[in-house]
């Protein structure tokens, strides 16, 4: 039994502040503020720390907690991180600190509403942390559950959808994903020999798994995440869930809850199963495609806020998706960093569409217009906010994005099954949605905040309180900082990603020996 | 061991003497009371559930593992297995009397005979745990059953208990003669009514042989006839009609007692049929595809079924069907890890459906209905009772950190163990692992499937409004209750969180019923 102070206390305090606030007075609502603020403080201030204290050249997986839990069966609460894990901590740490200070206009049910929030946010800091099949899967069903509730209770009408039809499809599709994955886990967990059989990543990692079983159950687990990310066809619940849900919700959400899929094809998909990530992810370039420019083109055609940031959000996971499939370190390695700006940038217009919905309750472009006399600081947020999504240089949306593309370049897309192999196709399309993406947002910025003020906005407030304005600045500087700098987390995400990609491309190496002797994988090219 | 097996040692059925005693005394007293008083005779009840109980569990920490104690010349049995059942079914008499105590204040009459029928079905269901052959399995069923023929019918003038009692009655006895008609092939096929006479034999299921078809026919008629109890396909059609007809209390005691001795039954023919270690029925292909096939219906007809309910105790009846499916996966695995599974899953579905049947009749003595639509707002009217309702059905879906999520998981990873290792052992058994991985998947679709009516019922209590009106109606949860809506919910989270203990209680028990002597 280990013990890592860090990577226990992330996981603890958010639950011990959920269990905390059940014995809190309802009306005290001062003090349950005070409870969630700390509780997510804390977790940013060790994510930090865990950041600093990281060692790039060490041990695969730091900070260990390993407690044994229901020993006959090989579980355990196993947590640590690598480089990947520091990125998404990070990335969770700030949405829920900024989530909390976002929702302060929730005035029904403030307690229950924070319960589950904190809930939600022990959940996904336990799936980033776990080192162990079934808290993988424990947290993740941990997060989802709550959310049901956050969009039922609090959450909005979306366009002709209820708020209560969003939130079913979107639980309905989570768990869909989640427990076809479990399937595969627990195949995963049963091919070991009787007697080693073990939840432990990093056990199983260390024993390897049979070539033709990971090509069998790759698929297997990576759709039942890829229903989480959300890949194209399985995406549908994602704008509506985002548009459906009250700020802090739609902040978590697009900004890192659809990032758990992703991390579980990193971690479970590449770590466990190399030779089916391998063999696979061919199919997974083209299908990303249609995640880019589908996601995009549909994005275009929408007239509520929401929705064009939802569509927007599947069409730059079709991005992470993309560098997912480069299987070389600089594409995947632009994965991880677009998964940390995207979801910083998406709880940045989350929040700020939260902002003024609050007063205009309406999200609809043609019903706005002209906001930015009323809101000037609200609204050159928003502007910064699409800038940094459009890929704008000097945002770190840019600096990731740029990096799947580089990869993708050179990367070739083998399609199993065939003897098919796709080059340039997937990332010509993908420059080409960054074109779509200029449009639905410059449009957005145009409609909402520019052109003819509307007269029913005479009232609009402004954010004036350094408690209103502090969330957004925050994140814009986090944006920028890592934009311009990206050294050092870059450092980290691909200490990670290197040793993930290393097997995948020794798995890869052997299975182009099978086939042609010759040729052999050029990726080092790439990562340099 | 034969010696320990010829003598009578009928000190070692003390926990049935006591209730058998207790329901006597019991008996007497309500004879001799006024009808408006039955004080004397309800405790006695109370104080013998209590006693034995407790009996059990002192007989349980005596033990040494692995021990197993023979009384009645080898006709009783009492091991970890039998041990950890009776102290559940125990717990769960008392749990449903404890609601039903609450229930009856509505009722003017019968609150003895209420108490008197429960404890004779429990007394049923101690001995269903230590029945040792099928003479003993067929009259502790009965006895169960019957019990349950007059709980089910006990308010006398409603049309629907009345419709449901009368249901349950046709079917449980078409049920119980198939069960005799299976055992009278199974004696002819061995010769000894005794189950451990069936592990001689256990090889023919697998292989073949000149009793086989008798040994095969015997047992189906037999599953079939268990099956009843249990609701299983395609004996299931009574559930919702009689859970939603009988008395609320009585469907708890339904769901949780009756389904559990009949799930031990299965438990103890299924081992019967494995001989020693894991041969006989555990490598009979046809026979693994069977369960596989009346586990995914019975998975599918619940959770299908269940969608469109708008009553809650139809809801439930359904849910209680498709739970008899996923049990049902633990059996297809028959071996010791499925067998963990299905004991874990009881432990779990003990707290979680008491929680949830304490919820509907506390809720239904303020509103007066069972309509779904009525639970609409019921977090504001009572924070507590919406929340306990929420963590029950959340179990009951199967979602962590609930007990449900950890049974389910069990018995998944056990189904999943048995795909692989049937798998491994040739072209002959690729299709039953062929059909157990199916099965699997089926089982995950069960589960989003369910977790949708379940939400469905969430999204009412903490989404809708209160009806018109009733706002301001504040649901009070009695101070009696309190106690066990507490107590249920400690079990629901401590179960679905600190698996640990739990699985140890429940592998020592599994390992007592696969173990040979």
């Amino acid at each position: 039994m280990t013990i890592h102070l860090f990577s226990l206390a992330i996981l603890l305090v958010p639950l011990a502040a959920t269990i905390r606030l059940f014995f809190v007075d309802p009306k005290q609502t001062a003090r349950i503020h005070g409870i969630a603020k700390l509780a997510t403080f804390i977790p940013l201030v060790v994510s930090f720390l865990m950041w600093m204290g990281y060692d790039t050249s060490g041990e695969k997986y730091q900070f260990v907690t390993d407690i044994p839990w229901v020993e006959s069966i090989g579980l355990g609460l196993r947590l640590g991180a690598d480089g990947i894990t520091i990125a998404m901590l990070l990335l969770t740490s700030l949405v829920m600190f900024t989530g909390v200070y976002v929702s302060g206009s929730i005035t029904d049910r403030v307690k229950e509403h924070y319960i589950l929030l904190l809930g939600l946010g022990t959940g996904v800091f336990g799936v980033f942390l776990s080192l162990d099949l079934f808290f993988f899967y424990f947290f993740y069903e941990l997060a989802v559950i709550p959310m049901f509730l956050l969009i039922g209770v609090w959450g909005s009408r979306a366009a002709q959808y209820s708020k209560e039809y969003a939130t079913t499809k979107l639980t309905l599709y989570l768990t869909a994903g989640a427990v076809f994955a479990l399937v595969g886990l627990l195949a995963l967990y049963f091919q070991a020999p009787e007697g080693a059989r073990t939840f432990d990543i990093r056990k199983l990692e260390a024993m390897g798994v049979d070539t033709d079983f990971q090509r069998v159950w790759f698929p297997v687990i990576f759709l039942g995440f890829a229903a989480i990310i959300p890949m194209w066809p399985l995406h549908s619940w994602s704008p509506i869930g985002h548009a459906a849900a009250p700020s802090a919700v739609s902040m978590l959400h697009a900004g890192v809850l659809m990032k758990l899929g992703a991390y579980g094809v990193l971690r479970i998909g590449y770590g466990l199963m190399p030779a089916g990530a391998d063999h696979w992810m061919g199919w997974v370039a083209l299908l990303c495609v249609m995640n880019i420019l589908y996601g995009g083109m549909v994005a275009m055609a929408q007239r509520d806020m929401k929705f064009i940031i939802g569509f927007s959000s599947s069409s730059h996971m079709g991005y992470v998706l993309l560098g997912l499939a480069t299987l070389g370190v600089t594409g995947v390695s632009g994965a991880v960093f677009l998964m940390f700006a995207h979801g910083i940038m998406t709880a940045l217009a989350f929040g700020l569409i939260g902002f003024f919905y609050d007063q205009t309750h309406t999200r609809v472009l043609d019903d706005l217009g002209g906001m930015i006399k009323q809101m000037p600081f609200i609204g050159t947020c928003f502007v910064i906010m699409a800038m940094a999504s459009a890929g704008l240089p000097g945002f770190a949306n840019f600096a990731s994005e740029l990096l799947v593309i580089v990869g993708s370049w050179n990367a070739e897309y083998t399609l199993a099954g065939t003897s098919i192999t796709v080059r340039y196709l997937p990332t010509i399309a993908a420059v080409w949605g960054l074109v779509v993406t200029g449009v639905y947002l410059l449009r957005a910025v145009r409609d909402a905040w520019f052109g003819p003020p509307n007269p029913r906005w005479d009232g609009l407030k402004d954010a004036v309180t350094f408690k209103q304005k502090m969330p957004f600045v925050v994140l814009i500087l986090v944006l920028t900082y890592t934009g311009c700098f990206p050294g050092r987390l870059l450092d980290t995400i691909e200490s990670g990603v290197r040793n993930v990609m290393e097997r995948v491309e020794a798995a890869g190496a052997v299975d182009a020996a099978e086939v042609s002797p010759e040729s052999a994988p050029d990726d080092e090219g790439a990562a340099k | 061991m034969i010696e320990a097996m010829s003598a009578w040692n009928v000190g070692l059925a003390l926990p049935e003497w006591i209730l058998t005693a207790t329901a006597l005394v019991a008996l007497f007293y309500d004879a001799r009371s006024p009808a408006d008083d039955k004080k004397e005779s309800i405790k006695w009840v109370w104080f013998g559930l209590l006693a034995a109980t407790a009996c059990v569990v002192i007989e349980w920490m005596g033990m040494k593992t692995g021990e197993k104690a023979w009384a009645f010349r080898g006709h009783f049995g009492f091991d970890a297995f039998s041990a950890l059942l009776k102290t559940l079914f125990g717990l769960t008499a008392m749990m449903v009397l404890s609601i039903a105590d609450h229930w009856l204040k509505r009722v003017d009459r019968g609150h003895a005979e209420f108490h008197l029928l429960t404890i004779f079905a429990t007394l049923g269901m101690f001995f269903v745990c230590s029945v040792e052959d099928f003479a003993g399995l067929f009259v502790a069923l009965e006895l169960i059953t019957i019990s349950f023929f007059c709980l089910t019918a006990f308010k006398r003038n409603d049309e629907r208990a009345i419709e449901a009692g009368i249901k349950y009655v046709v079917l449980g006895a078409i049920a119980s003669s198939f069960l005799l008609f299976g055992i009278a092939f199974l004696y002819g096929a061995t010769g000894s009514l005794r189950l451990d006479a069936l592990g001689g034999v256990a090889e023919a299921f697998a292989h073949g042989g000149e009793d086989a078809p008798l040994l095969n026919f015997g047992l189906l008629l037999v599953i079939i006839g268990l099956g009843f109890k249990i609701a299983a396909v395609p004996f299931q059609v009574w559930t919702p009609d009689v859970y939603e007809g009988a008395a609320t209390p009585v469907t708890a005691f339904l769901s949780m007692g009756s389904k559990a001795a009949g799930v031990t039954l299965l438990m103890k023919v299924a081992r019967a049929c494995l001989g020693d270690g894991a041969a006989g029925l555990a490598t009979a292909a046809p026979w693994i595809i069977f369960i596989v096939v009346i586990a995914a219906a019975t998975i599918l007809y619940g959770s299908l079924g269940a969608m469109f309910q708008t009553n809650i105790k139809r809801l439930l009846g359904y849910s209680s069907i498709g739970h008899a499916g996923y049990i049902l996966m633990g059996f297809a695995a028959f071996d010791q890890a499925g067998f963990a599974a299905i004991v874990y899953y009881l432990m779990a579905y003990l707290f979680t459906v008491i929680a949830v049947f304490a919820v509907v009749v506390i809720v239904n003595g303020v509103i007066r209905s069972h309509r779904i639509e009525d639970y609409s707002g019921l977090a504001r009217r009572s924070p507590l009772l919406g929340f306990v309702l929420t963590c029950g059905l959340l179990s009951l879906a199967g979602v962590p950190p609930f007990a449900g999520f950890f049974g389910k998981f069990l018995v998944f990873r056990a189904l999943i163990a048995k795909a692989g290792a049937l798998g491994d052992m040739g072209p002959d058994y690729a299709a039953a692992s062929v059909s157990t991985y199916t099965l699997a998947f089926i089982g995950a679709a069960g589960v989003v499937i369910s977790l949708y009516y379940y939400l469905m019922v969430v999204k009412r209590i903490y989404m809708d409004a209160p009806p018109e009106g009733s706002e301001e109606q504040p649901i009070v949860a009695p101070q009696r209750l309190k106690g066990l809506l507490y107590a249920c919910l400690a079990g629901i989270f401590l179960l679905g969180m600190v698996m640990g203990p739990f699985m140890a209680l429940a592998e020592s028990a599994a390992a007592a019923l696969v173990a040979v002597h």
